[in-house]
């Protein structure tokens, strides 16, 4: 009786081992592509799109499209290019894309036929992220810039219209707030790291102040930087929930409980999830100060370590995102202008997405808040902003004080 | 010379009336190869039998802690098997101690796992004690007793997480409903609340270990002792103090030995409750190993922070050892 149980597990191990399943080809490669956006509204089904084009043509390779959070997508690379088995797909926020090219980690894509397509037709931010030490590293995914994202009925009940001015834009958010009914007039991300660092550059790039000065010397002693501080602090002490990350803030968005966010395109995939009695109200526009922050969001890139085959697949895979069809999906699935700039979005198709003409309108003029000259200790400044920054909402320390001791610190940073 | 039957019977040796045949012996002992019966028996045979386990010890444990302490010597920004190493240095030693970030970490350390330890250990024991009476539904009290064990650190720290949030957390309102607080605390985001409330989530994870000890030390005790101790006129307290306590000290020193080294290594519920802030607040010397080499890349500093933990961690562990060699029994 034994036997004969152990005779019929072979044969079911055998059968599920050697036969065929519904003809599918054997995979010979696996590309791996750990993605923070690999359940991002919007954006993921564009990739997903272009993995089941790209498998489709190329029978026999599999991209193994998998999820890292974005707090940790960093660290966990490095650690994998530390280890030397870095993923095939090397996707990454373009504020750390320096940190891997500086190390020599990235495969040059100045070599690979297409390319030239790209820097012909690319936005000009192209060249100034993804061109390290002369050759081309990177492709840019996106270009964006932030929008106030806000609740038309909350807006309207607190009596207020749409901002023109930083001042208004304050009185605004405060009007919105009841503190004793959990009501907030805005969200903004509180938690040390990448979003808290990126909500306090709104206002600081927004006030004209910038990290670094043209030399890459930090320089955030500037009245600017200051101003950007102060209404950073006004913001988040009198209308926004201490304690909260993007991802939180925006499902509170969406359930009606804060009335306005700062955020870039890729708010239409987080939209089309709002509560039904939230969605119908919800609006963008531009921020009322005169430079907004934004500029490249995301870049794909080789990695040196990979084979001949595989540098040349991926690249072939990044290659088929670049066209104008593709370019036009994904400009439509994240929700923002695409990258490419020869592409032409007919109204139509923007119907789907109220936020598209703001998002298009503030990506032109947005400005890059990558700190230029400490970009390749991207993840220490995050850290050293956010920890200062903490003072002045935590402790109530003086904007001036703790901008001397950040200047310090990023002077140190700087030196090492 | 005269050749033996192989299936001639054989005299058992250890019982001389028993006899049984070679052939039997053979169909029913297993095969064993000529160095297993060569080294039966010997000093090492134990460590050849030993050998699998010391081997993968080498592998898994040893090959990485002799590299973290020989890359804590040199300066090495991300550290990659096989590259080439740098010379000698003190210099990540001289930069940890000389650099305030880390002396504050140490007392970070130091104070997380003094408050965690000390509270875990208090509820975990008086836990116990009330579960080791007898009452209805005491096996479903002792299940739910232990019951933050089984579930995930990192799980239990989203748990909390929500419990904490500063304006939408159920701590907060439960605290203003019965009039505690007048404001919401910031548990994440001030500097005091932020440590309490690590240490209160380690706690509240860490205290069911004390309780299993303890349970299992308390139902080891003879009753005759406190009979004894009755006849002799000993009251509740005096068997408590002089009964129950000497006799858990062993496994209470144990069990605090073993959270000790648990709370010194903690990771998981830091770093999702706080990362390591607000302004280094909750950042603790495994907080600041995986920061400096993962998050600054800085891999050497990052192992001369593990290798002070580890010195640390040997030093309490060599001191609650000793305090607990005095036998009860």
């Amino acid at each position: 009786m034994r036997s004969m149980l152990v005779r019929v597990i072979v044969l079911v191990v055998a059968f599920g081992l050697f036969v065929p399943r519904g003809g599918a080809a054997p995979v010979a490669i696996v590309l791996r592509f750990p993605s923070w956006q690999q359940d991002e509204p919007g954006v993921s089904e564009w990739w997903k799109e272009q993995i089941a084009a790209f498998e489709r043509t190329h029978p026999g390779v599999r991209i193994e499209f998998t999820k890292v959070p974005l707090a940790e997508h960093t660290d966990k690379l490095i650690a994998q290019f530390a280890a030397g088995v870095p993923p095939q797909i090397v996707h990454v926020p373009a504020q750390t894309f320096f940190v891997f090219a500086d190390r020599g980690w990235l495969e040059s894509l100045d070599k690979y036929a297409g390319i030239e397509e790209v820097k012909r037709t690319y936005h000009p931010l192209q060249a100034k992220t993804c061109v390290w030490r002369g050759s081309t590293q990177c492709v840019l995914m996106l270009n964006y810039g932030y929008a106030w994202v806000y609740n038309e009925k909350l807006l309207k009940a607190s009596g207020r219209s749409v901002p023109k001015n930083p001042e208004e834009y304050l009185e605004t958010l405060k009007a919105m707030t009841d503190k004793e009914k959990n009501q907030f007039g805005i969200g903004i991300p509180t938690l040390p790291g990448f979003t808290m660092v990126a909500h306090i550059a709104v206002f600081v790039y927004g006030a004209g102040g910038r990290w670094t000065d043209e030399q890459g010397s930090p320089a955030v002693l500037t009245p600017q930087v200051r101003q950007g501080f102060q209404w950073w602090k006004e913001a988040v002490l009198s209308a926004s929930p201490l304690g909260q990350e993007s991802g939180r803030l925006r499902q509170l968005l969406m359930e009606g409980r804060v009335a306005s966010y700062n955020d870039g395109p890729w708010m239409h995939g987080f939209a089309k999830r709002a509560n039904p009695e939230v969605r119908p109200y919800l609006r963008a526009a531009a921020l009322p100060v005169r430079w907004t922050m934004g500029g490249p969001s995301n870049v794909v890139a080789i990695p040196k370590r990979a084979s001949e085959q595989e540098k040349r697949l991926v690249w072939e895979f990044i290659k088929s995102g670049t066209t104008k069809e593709a370019q036009l999906r994904y400009a439509l699935a994240v929700g923002g202008p695409p990258p490419r700039q020869d592409v032409f979005i007919p109204s139509e198709m923007k119907r789907e997405l109220p936020f598209f003409d703001v998002y298009a309108a503030v990506a032109k003029r947005a400005v890059s808040w990558i700190p230029f000259g400490l970009e390749t200790k991207a993840n220490e400044f995050i850290k050293v902003v956010s920890e200062h920054a903490q003072r002045i909402i935590v402790r109530n320390e003086p904007v001036d004080e703790v901008l001397r001791d950040l200047q310090k610190a990023l002077e140190a940073l700087k030196r090492q | 010379m005269q050749r033996r039957d192989p299936g001639a019977p054989v005299m058992c040796r250890k019982s001389p009336g028993i006899v049984v045949s070679k052939q039997l012996l053979r169909e029913r002992l297993p095969y064993r190869p000529l160095w297993w019966r060569l080294l039966r028996g010997t000093e090492a045979f134990a460590y050849v039998l030993m050998a699998p386990a010391i081997l993968t010890i080498a592998v898994v444990v040893l090959y990485p802690t002799l590299t973290a302490i020989d890359i804590s010597f040199r300066r090495v920004d991300i550290y990659t098997p096989g590259s080439a190493r740098g010379p000698f240095t003190l210099t990540n030693y001289a930069r940890l101690f000389g650099s305030t970030a880390f002396w504050q970490s140490v007392q970070v350390t130091l104070s997380y796992m003094v408050i965690s330890v000390a509270f875990a250990l208090l509820i975990g024991f008086g836990t116990a004690i009330l579960l080791h009476q007898r009452f209805r539904g005491r096996t479903l009290a002792r299940m739910m007793a232990v019951l933050p064990w089984a579930i995930p650190p990192v799980v239990a720290a989203n748990i909390w997480w929500w419990i904490l949030d500063p304006s939408f957390g159920l701590l907060n309102w439960v605290l203003l409903k019965v009039g505690l607080i007048k404001e919401p605390v910031n548990w994440i985001i001030s500097p005091g609340p932020a440590l309490a409330a690590v240490s209160m989530v380690t706690v509240w994870k860490g205290y069911p270990f004390f309780v299993v000890m303890t349970l299992a030390g308390l139902q080891a005790i003879p009753q005759d002792l406190y009979d004894s101790a009755a006849v002799d006129g000993a009251g509740r307290l005096a068997a408590f103090l002089h009964i129950t306590l000497p006799a858990l000290r062993q496994i209470l020193a144990l069990a605090t030995l073993l959270t000790v080294m648990w709370v010194f290594r903690e990771f998981a519920i830091i770093w999702v409750l706080t990362g390591g802030g607000p302004m280094r607040a909750t950042e603790t010397l495994a907080i600041m190993t995986y920061t400096e080499a993962f998050a600054h890349f800085r891999m050497g500093v990052g192992a001369a922070v593990g290798v002070v933990t580890l010195v640390i961690s040997t030093i309490a562990s060599i001191i609650f050892i000793r305090q607990s060699r005095k036998e009860f029994y």
